[in-house]
């Protein structure tokens, strides 16, 4: 269910396939992950997670791979 | 897979939250405007971080019929953008401008040491402020005349003197709020200049809530999440009433939601509405109703009752605000309630598209919303504490223009309604229309008139030729142009005055007169109003010497009732364009005679340098 709705925030605020999602995928790898497109995709994190990243996870979860640990921080399982 | 447009958009209707925006806004950026939904463009400029607030107004926008398209100014190159006619943002050809600025990067100082400045020194800055942001307005207007919207500033969250500010006419908040009136005054003399009341916004959401130190400091960008959807949303009012997509009727129900309970069951004097909880909201409910109607929404009610004890309730109940007087029209009875609005709709001559339902019962929400689906439904649901809420949040009655028409409106329409009752008493159409008595007035390029006319070109679907829309700026200039006339049309008859409910605008092009624009408003469409204006155009085009008046009919799927006008008053189809049908009538072979059922009143006319140059004919009867 949480990876679901993580791999749909995911494609919405990158712009991207759902099916091209692994944990792999970063900032890096993926073209639309553009710090604007980042910020986007932070607040829908947390608005879909009801959570709030601290100022060095807003700026630090540049993969999937460090998003779904920063939820993990914060209760969420994923 | 990618979610479509559609897929997206339906969604978005049920959940509104941040991220449904985001997908939506996904959706549209991969697909192609089609022709349904055609593009608008929205060029944003800005001093801070608002990329963000992007995809909510892509939705707004998708929701309001268009495909959205974007444009964002390089951070804080605002002045740049507006100076240069060749810069990205005129590149980008947009249908609106948004600036957004915040007085933090306008005035830190302002800001953050406000003790600096000594009472005349904060004076001045409000005023370095002001016309700073005049300077940007004013330099789009050189290049542009599309509407351009503008925020003011919210009030502080803290202020320097804390507790102390609240004592003083010159101290921070007050002076924030006095910068705020003054950027409204300096805006004052432009058209088509917009506020987007962050003040109000802000109040309403709160600072401390909409406000995130967070994401100012690691990206510049003052919102908070939670401010997000609801900013996105008044843009998207602002963007609705840009482009004529207003509700303008209220149809409520009766029963839990006009009063508690069910006359049916708990009688007249057993319903809850009173000055004390739970009556108390279904009274502020209806306040909140009259409050629309003060300002021109029309107001009717469909009810599953005994029409005989619903009107009881509207006349001997002490606590009944809204009355048969407040009431355009209304159908209580057992029949469907689809059926029921669609005649409601009917009778008012209004489009399905301007009409809001509000009921309690979810199975007759869902019935009107699968059968007209253009109808805005609002759900009441939950706590009857929050309907006004729901109403106010979900309404969708902005317009940007207020008239004594719409003032009046309400009574207008009534007296259409007894109008109709006399349509059926007489025995064919031209003897009721004779009946009414009707007086008609035809301006010419009149100052005056130009609020009107640009407010008839936005809202006016039914009886409207092309459907251009245009802005007080756009008709403005029309009236000065020498080869354009625009044309209004006033109408009284022995029931009311109807005000301005008719225009025209008519480019000369060496010997052939376009009408550009023809249209009425749908509370005098069947009253054959339209051959006083053919006529009127006739004998302008002749004074003018022309020899053929061409006419075009863009259908919009609103107005095919006008499809067949110009065959009827005896232009020939010469062909398509790619927008619509094209239409040609030689003047020497017209003879459109005046109607007999209307008086004429030739209205002081100005030329173009604001001249009178016709006086004021007598009334003269035609015919």
């Amino acid at each position: 269910m949480n990876s679901e709705t993580l791999a749909r925030v995911l494609a919405g605020a990158l712009n991207i396939n759902a099916s091209v999602i692994t944990d792999d995928l970063s900032a890096d790898s993926v073209e639309t992950w553009t710090s604007l497109n980042h910020l986007t995709l932070v607040i829908s994190l947390e608005e879909a997670f009801d959570v709030s990243f601290t100022e060095e996870e807003t700026v630090e979860i540049l993969s999937v791979k460090s998003i779904k640990s920063a939820l993990r921080h914060h209760g969420v399982e994923v | 897979m990618y979610v479509s447009a559609d897929e997206s958009l339906d969604r978005l209707r049920k959940e509104g939250d941040y991220r449904t925006y985001v997908e939506v806004a996904g959706a549209f950026n991969n697909a192609s405007a089609e022709a349904h939904r055609p593009p608008l463009r929205l060029a944003w400029l800005r001093n801070v971080t608002i990329e963000p607030l992007i995809p909510v107004i892509s939705g707004e926008v998708a929701l309001a019929g268009f495909t959205p398209k974007s444009y964002v100014g390089h951070f804080d190159n605002i002045l740049q953008d507006a100076l240069d006619p060749n810069s990205d943002l005129y590149q980008f050809n947009p249908d609106a401008i948004v600036l957004i600025q915040w007085l933090e990067i306008l005035a830190p100082k302002f800001v953050n040491r406000f003790l600096t400045f000594d009472r005349e020194g904060a004076k001045s800055e409000v005023a370095r402020i002001t016309a700073s942001v005049g300077d940007v307005v004013g330099a789009l207007r050189r290049h542009t005349d599309k509407p351009i919207l503008l925020n003011n500033f919210p009030l502080p969250p803290y202020t320097a003197l804390g507790i102390l500010d609240g004592q003083e006419v010159h101290y921070q908040t007050q002076l924030v709020i006095e910068l705020n009136r003054s950027l409204m005054n300096e805006v004052k003399q432009w058209r088509d200049v917009f506020i987007v009341d962050y003040m109000q916004f802000f109040g309403r959401i709160g600072t401390a809530h909409a406000l995130d130190p967070r994401l100012w400091h690691v990206a510049r960008m003052p919102f908070s999440r939670e401010a997000l959807v609801p900013l996105g949303q008044l843009y998207g009012r602002f963007i609705r009433a840009l482009n004529g997509v207003t509700r303008k009727c209220l149809i409520l129900d009766c029963d839990n939601t006009l009063w508690g309970g069910v006359i049916g069951e708990d009688l007249a004097s057993g319903i809850q509405l009173s000055d004390d909880y739970p009556g108390s909201c279904f009274k502020s409910l209806q306040q909140h109703a009259l409050a629309l109607k003060d300002r021109g929404i029309i107001l009717a009610l469909c009810s599953k009752n005994n029409e005989q004890d619903v009107l009881q309730v509207l006349q001997n109940h002490p606590d009944m605000l809204i009355k048969e007087k407040d009431l355009a029209t209304w159908r209580i009875n057992w029949d469907n309630k689809a059926a029921n609005i669609r005649s409601i709709v009917e009778e008012l001559n209004i489009g399905f598209d301007s009409v809001v339902y509000v009921d309690d019962s979810s199975f007759e929400c869902d019935l009107v919303q699968t059968y007209l689906p253009d109808v805005n439904v609002i759900h009441l649901t939950g706590e009857p504490t929050h309907y006004v809420n729901l109403l106010n949040e979900k309404g969708g009655f902005d317009s940007l223009s207020y008239s004594n028409e719409d003032r009046r409106r309400t009574e207008m329409y009534k007296a259409e309604t007894h109008r109709q009752e006399l349509q059926r008493s007489a025995d064919n159409i031209e003897d009721y229309l004779a009946q009414l008595e009707m007086q008609a007035e035809i301006g010419l390029n009149d100052p005056f008139a130009v609020s009107r006319v640009a407010q008839l070109t936005q809202k006016t679907n039914q009886f409207n030729l092309t459907t251009r829309r245009y802005t007080q700026g756009d008709i403005e200039s029309f009236v000065k142009d020498p080869q354009v006339d625009v044309l209004h049309l006033k109408l009284t008859d022995r029931i009311s005055d109807l005000g301005i409910i008719g225009a025209s605008i008519i480019r000369y092009v060496e010997n052939e007169a376009h009408i550009d624009t023809l249209l009425l408003s749908c509370r005098a469409i069947g009253r054959r109003i339209e051959d006083v204006i053919l006529h009127k155009l006739q004998s302008l085009s002749s004074e003018r010497g022309c020899e053929v008046i061409c006419a075009q009919f863009i259908p919009t799927g609103r107005n095919q009732q006008v499809e067949a006008l110009y065959p009827s008053f005896g232009f020939s189809q010469v062909g398509n364009d790619a927008d619509g049908s094209v239409w040609v009538l030689k003047l020497s072979a017209a003879e459109f005679k005046p109607p007999k059922w209307v008086a004429l009143i030739d209205s002081p006319s100005l030329d173009k340098s604001g001249q009178k140059f016709r006086a004021p004919s007598t009334k003269r009867a035609l015919g």
